[in-house]
């Protein structure tokens, strides 16, 4: 049994099928509900204050949403790679400069969002992804699909599966969030807004990858949902609290963040082009090593 | 060619062996039943055969190909899994349908064949509805639909009428009988008399261990025993006169008018037939009527004989 059993036509038919399955069993829709809520109470978070502050007066409405939103932001991009290296002058200066960026050259209320939404995404897209195979394994219904299709087909279709659904979901958390800045805060031009939810959509469908295989490795090696549910929050919230207290009392322990892709993730919405390009091919190559590992113990495990 | 070839399996959970060193052939074209107490190893050999789980040892080819490439009998291999849940809330037909576009079959066949499996198997009425409001009688019977699909020419069935009432363990029996063609069958089963019924061959395993395996002919004849059914009493001269014979190694009586002979064969079909008739000839010589005759074992009295602790 290898990878030269995968199939296009069965990778699609799985994925199509689990997501559909998913949808159906209540999960998938639990998921998009969670995202939508998750996702907009965030942006009404960002949004309500600038709301506030268009009332009183439209005039310095940009400065005031820059200043709102700067402390968020540089804590946000401070959390990333350059706070976790052990500190060094240019770090700090590199920081204002993504900073600037993302809050001076591009609509700083998105960006407020989009890195809200990028720290809490790894725990949202679990409870999505959580259930990729531990529910079938656990109520044998996969032997039903084994003699139709290879194990490949149905780990690697049913990660494709949830990468969709999670990635139309966030398709519509962003639409939602543009088509409100855009129609009710009209601060923004149309094309930059339009831009930059695009890159942050981009974005965000790169990161998640990583942390649905993740999960895809998890839910392959435990039968149980909920202990795969729980175990793929604790490690996925355990790396940054980890390496956050650690880095207080020896520094290289702040190194336990490139554990999982939080050391990278943010480099997505960084201006270097150079930093966008590692740090996607970072996500990718976490995707695909958590994947291997996953598809390694499923193809040889008991079901 | 076999149809399934069982080699040295040997499979553990733990500390228990589930399966020790089994091996056994089953032919093409026959019905074989698998039999064995609770907890003999059944369901793990039908396991390792749809490679569902891996053996610790030994290799089980079916239709001549290593169960450890199924991709290769993807399509040609039908399986009843025990205790195996379908998706609860998704409509029967697109279940199925699902498993008949992975076989290569566009949605319009796949339709087509799902109905006409779900009609056979009498769920053409709840092909809308989902598993949950099927009673476990009808999932039984959806499990089997699923077996049976396309045209599989190898199909294991683990308990295929367990939970089935007598009308519909019927039906499903009919069913495989009229497979018997085109496909070979392995049933695991509690219920001898629905094995002895319906199975050419068999297998029995009692605590991971073969115990034996033939045909079911072979099997039930191998206590080479006479059951007979007279229509009187035979006197004690009478008795002498049996026990007298060459071929007979024993008689006992088993109730009013009812004998069993053990016979004393070389083990040729040919020989057993010719006791059996001297036997019946010396009763009617002596003014006796055979009112029932069976030769050799029930398959219920060999199982318990041979799995009896």
């Amino acid at each position: 049994m290898s990878l030269r059993e995968l199939k296009g036509r069965h990778l699609k038919l799985v994925s199509f099928y689990s997501s559909l399955y998913a949808v159906r069993g209540g999960t998938g829709l639990v998921f998009v509900v969670i995202t939508l809520i998750f996702g907009l109470t965030v942006a009404n978070f960002v949004i309500k204050p600038v709301e506030d502050l268009q009332r009183e007066s439209q005039e310095h409405i940009l400065e005031a949403i820059v200043s709102q939103a700067r402390p968020l932001v540089v804590r946000a991009l401070g959390g990333s790679v350059d706070a976790s290296v052990p500190s060094e002058d240019g770090s700090r200066e590199e920081t204002e400069r993504w900073a600037a960026f993302v809050l001076d050259e591009r609509p700083a209320l998105l960006s407020a969002v989009l890195l809200v939404l990028i720290f809490g995404l790894p725990f949202m897209v679990t409870m999505g992804a959580f259930n990729q195979l531990s529910g079938d394994v656990q109520s044998r219904g996969l032997r039903y699909q084994l003699v139709h299709t290879a194990r490949a087909n149905i780990f690697f279709g049913r990660f494709v599966g949830v990468a969709v659904i999670n990635a139309l979901g966030m398709v519509l958390l962003m639409g939602t969030i543009v088509l409100y800045v855009g129609f009710k805060i009209h601060v923004y031009e149309w094309t930059a807004l339009l831009g930059w939810s695009l890159r942050g959509l981009l974005a965000i469908a790169v990161i998640s990858l990583p942390y649905i295989a993740l999960c895809s490795w998890i839910s392959a090696s435990i039968d149980s949902p909920f202990a795969s549910l729980t175990v793929s929050q604790l490690v996925i919230g355990f790396v940054p609290l980890f390496s956050f207290i650690g880095r207080n009392t020896w520094k290289p322990l702040a190194y336990v963040n490139y554990a999982l892709p939080w050391g990278i993730q943010n480099d997505l919405l960084h201006p270097d082009a150079s930093r966008v390009t590692v740090g996607t091919l970072g996500c990718l190559a976490y995707t695909a090593a958590f994947l291997f590992l996953g598809y390694r113990h499923f193809k040889k495990r008991d079901l | 060619m076999k149809a399934l070839r069982v080699s040295g399996v040997t499979k553990s959970f733990g500390r228990i062996k589930a399966l020790d060193d089994v091996s056994f052939d089953v032919p093409s074209q026959s019905i074989f039943g698998l039999l064995g107490p609770n907890g003999a190893g059944k369901t793990t050999l039908f396991s390792i055969a749809a490679d569902f789980i891996k053996p610790d040892a030994g290799s089980i080819e079916a239709l001549g190909t290593d169960v450890r490439q199924l991709s290769r009998l993807h399509g040609r291999l039908g399986i009843l899994p025990q205790d195996a849940l379908f998706q609860p809330n998704v409509p029967i037909i697109e279940q199925l349908v699902f498993f008949r576009l992975l076989d290569g079959r566009t949605r319009g066949v796949a339709e087509q064949e799902v109905a006409h499996t779900l009609e056979k198997v009498g769920l053409g009425e709840y092909h809308k509805r989902g598993v949950h409001s099927l009673s476990h009688g009808m999932v039984q019977r959806l499990g089997i639909a699923q077996a049976f699909l396309g045209e599989p020419e190898l199909i294991l069935l683990d308990e295929p009428t367990s939970g089935l009432d007598p009308q519909n363990a019927r039906q499903i029996r009919d069913l495989i009988r009229d497979l018997r063609t085109r496909a070979t069958i392995v049933i695991s089963s509690h219920n001898l008399m629905e094995v002895q019924d319906l199975c050419d061959h068999v297998a029995i395993l009692d605590e991971g261990k073969l115990v034996t395996a033939g045909s079911m002919a072979d099997i039930t004849r191998s206590g080479r025993e006479l059951d007979l059914q007279l229509s009187r009493d035979l006197t004690d001269a009478e008795r002498g006169t049996i026990e007298a014979l060459e071929i007979v190694s024993g008689l006992r009586g088993a109730g009013p008018g009812r004998y069993t002979v053990s016979l004393n064969l070389t083990g040729e079909a040919a020989s057993s037939d010719e006791a059996v008739k001297t036997v019946l000839r010396t009763l009617l010589d002596m003014d006796v009527t055979p009112r029932r005759v069976s030769e050799g074992n029930s398959l219920e009295a060999h199982f318990l004989k041979l799995t009896a602790k």
